[in-house]
């Protein structure tokens, strides 16, 4: 049987639907198509959100830093903090402005699939920097923060310190490098895989 | 008066709301078949096929405002369907999870006489075949069926036309070896 055979069956087919296809006018309204916008966006509300609070963070953290000058064992992790804090701030920056650069109703089919796996690609590969970093900046930030929000001492208060590094490097690093390897490395080949089959589609002659 | 010119304001916006409504609608009315065959082709499971309707007529809404009138109005529906289709595809299993806040679809077939007609078969078979095909080749072969030009089917998917006949010189090819072989 050929195609063209199946062409012509399609096209009695489409007119038979065209008869019998019922639509819901009352559930499309149902659907709340106003509010509809909002979560389209949310993985760029997120982002948004992300920015804002990272710069709020490093504001507080470099202001801190400075009113505790005179003492390094504040300062100099505060100063740490804010760096690797800079390091997020920019990464958020990154994928808003890549969500915003889509255009998901102008781009043709392989251009849009390509664009979101590409930054699909992006996402999870900022993400696993973000979450090994994710230790390193609450390492540093928590002794200033103790002494800038609770004027506690953290050095001098072995216990609670202690917590904090059993926490963080006995639970946060396997448990990033779990993530990591378990989640991400998967989604990330399986975006890689698609690219690859996008780019061999758009390029086969 | 303040308060007045507000609610002026705000009556306006309701009617210009239930205007880009009732036009949404129409539009929608005019090519819900394009979207069933759609959704049909990609989603073989009955309720991820009501999700994927769901977020194909989600994003034509939001992108009517969009719609320059550059393209036919039913090649922009289809370029925005396959898109969310082939991206629903990709994430099934998220959409697994998903509940369906509507407990039934808003393009359903009424009354549909399966005569057992050989048309329908082939429709059938026709199906099972569209299943087997990769997301990009599956709508391929769907602008195909419905009739767009090669030109037309380019401009959608975003390859070039000598690329379009190519592809669908093969699936012609695949599809003769697998009808043979049953």
């Amino acid at each position: 049987m050929e195609l063209d055979d199946l062409k012509n069956a399609w096209t009695q087919y489409d007119k038979k639907l065209a008869v019998n296809l019922k639509f819901n006018e009352d559930l499309l309204r149902k659907m709340n198509l106003n509010n509809s916008k909002k979560e389209l966006q949310k993985p760029l509300i997120y982002e948004l959100i992300g920015v804002a609070v990272l710069f709020i963070l490093i504001v507080y953290v470099v202001v801190s830093s400075f009113r505790f000058i005179d003492e390094p064992k504040y300062c100099v992790p505060g100063f740490i903090s804010a760096i690797i804090g800079m390091v997020f701030f920019m990464f958020a920056i990154i994928k808003a402005n890549r969500f915003l650069s889509i255009d998901y109703y102008g781009s043709s089919v392989v251009k849009l699939q390509k664009d979101i796996a590409i930054l699909n690609r992006l996402v999870l590969r900022l993400r696993k920097y973000e979450l090994a970093l994710f230790p390193l900046l609450i390492l540093p930030i928590l002794p200033l923060l103790f002494k800038a929000i609770h004027n506690i001492d953290i050095y001098h208060n072995i216990k609670l310190f202690t917590i904090e590094i059993i926490l963080i490097l006995g639970i946060g690093f396997p448990l990033t490098f779990w993530i990591n390897k378990h989640l991400y490395d998967k989604k990330f080949k399986n975006t890689e895989r698609f690219l690859q089959e996008i780019d061999k589609f758009e390029s086969e002659k | 008066m303040i308060i007045y010119s507000n609610l002026l304001i705000i009556c306006k916006r309701l009617n210009i709301l239930d205007l880009e409504k009732d036009e949404f609608i129409s539009v929608i009315k005019d090519n819900q078949r394009l979207i069933y065959k759609v959704c049909y082709s990609y989603c073989s499971n009955p309720e991820n096929r009501k999700d994927l309707q769901q977020e194909i007529l989600m994003q034509l809404w939001n992108s009517l405002s969009k719609f320059d009138g550059r393209v036919k109005i039913s090649t922009w529906i289809y370029k925005i369907a396959l898109n969310t289709a082939i991206f629903f595809y990709r994430n099934d299993c998220k959409h697994k999870d998903k509940k369906v806040t509507i407990d039934a679809s808003i393009i359903s077939l009424s009354n549909f006489e399966s005569d057992g007609s050989d048309i329908d078969e082939k429709i059938v078979m026709l199906y099972q075949f569209i299943e087997h095909l990769n997301e990009m080749d599956k709508a391929l072969i769907l602008l195909y069926l419905d009739d767009n030009k090669y030109k037309e089917i380019a401009d959608i998917i975003g390859i070039s036309e000598t690329n379009v006949a190519t592809k669908i010189n093969r699936i012609k090819k695949n599809l003769k070896i697998q009808f043979s072989n049953n």
